[in-house]
């Protein structure tokens, strides 16, 4: 009886072991391997920035892709990025490297205004 | 400052169209105007009025077509693909481009006639009236076409 929880303790103990092993090298893999932060999406559609405001963490590309069927642009208010004219499906990433409030708008609809909070 | 720049850049009609867009259309009407008055003072026999105010208009197009229209046509027209010009946005303003930079070289045209002798001989006219009529139409028809490009661009989508 005791030699039995002996044999199962000694074949269960490289088991677990590797399994630490296993789960100790798979979160620092998805650590190094994580982005350090995400990425966001904005669709202009019916001449709308969707969503209006967009909150995300210092880091975080943001990509505007216009969904409309006539031409727009995405211009920060403070001159920190300025997309071409985008026509249909076309796309314009931006990487927000400090926290802050960006307001946004489309220099072809001055109407049409946005607003990206990083934090 | 951040919204004051949206202000700014914001036009003054209503529309969504920018300021550039809403000053040139007023500045464009008022023109449009000028012209028929122009060319009733040609009816009238006040002929240097009449190239004044001929002329003025035709140099401050000129302007605007710098300032506006060009710079506009340059950011929002000119590098769409090919696949793109089918659509009524580029065709509109493709249309106005082509029949505005005819009006505006014709305008030009006569006014060296009419004002220099800079010219040969062959390349002047003497159908004054038939000429200037002309371009009076085909302004007036540009005006047109401007008007439409501004309500394909700016006024449809935000109704």
């Amino acid at each position: 009886m005791i030699r039995n929880r002996v044999c199962i303790a000694n074949a269960a103990a490289p088991v677990m072991i590797a399994m630490l092993l296993l789960f100790a090298g798979s979160s620092s893999v998805t650590a190094s391997d994580q982005p350090s932060a995400g990425t966001a999406d904005v669709k202009i559609d019916n001449f709308v920035f969707g969503p209006q405001t967009i909150t995300v963490p210092v880091g975080a590309t943001v990509t505007w892709t216009n969904k409309d069927d006539i031409p727009h642009t995405a211009v920060s208010t403070d001159g920190l990025f300025k997309s071409k004219v985008m026509d249909t499906d076309e796309k314009f990433s931006y990487t927000f490297s400090k926290a802050g409030t960006y307001s946004y708008y489309c220099s072809v609809h001055p109407k049409m205004t946005g607003k990206v909070v990083v934090q | 400052m951040v919204s004051g720049v949206i202000i700014s850049n914001a036009g003054f009609l209503g529309s969504g169209a920018p300021f550039s867009a809403d000053l040139n259309l007023v500045v464009q009407v008022l023109m449009g105007a000028a012209l028929i008055v122009g060319a009733r003072l040609a009816k009238k026999g006040r002929y240097k009025a009449h190239a004044v105010c001929q002329t003025s208009v035709l140099l401050l197009n000129l302007a605007m077509i710098g300032l506006v229209m060009w710079p506009s046509f340059q950011q929002q027209v000119a590098p769409a693909s090919a696949k793109a010009l089918h659509k009524w946005y580029y065709q509109a303003a493709i249309i106005h481009a082509v029949l505005g930079t005819i009006a505006e070289v014709l305008g030009i045209y006569i006014v060296i006639v009419a004002g220099t002798k800079i010219l040969p001989k062959r390349l002047q006219f003497t159908s004054w009236k038939w000429w200037m009529r002309t371009e009076l139409v085909l302004w007036m028809i540009v005006l047109v076409s401007g008007f439409t490009t501004y309500c394909v661009w700016y006024l449809a989508p935000f109704r």
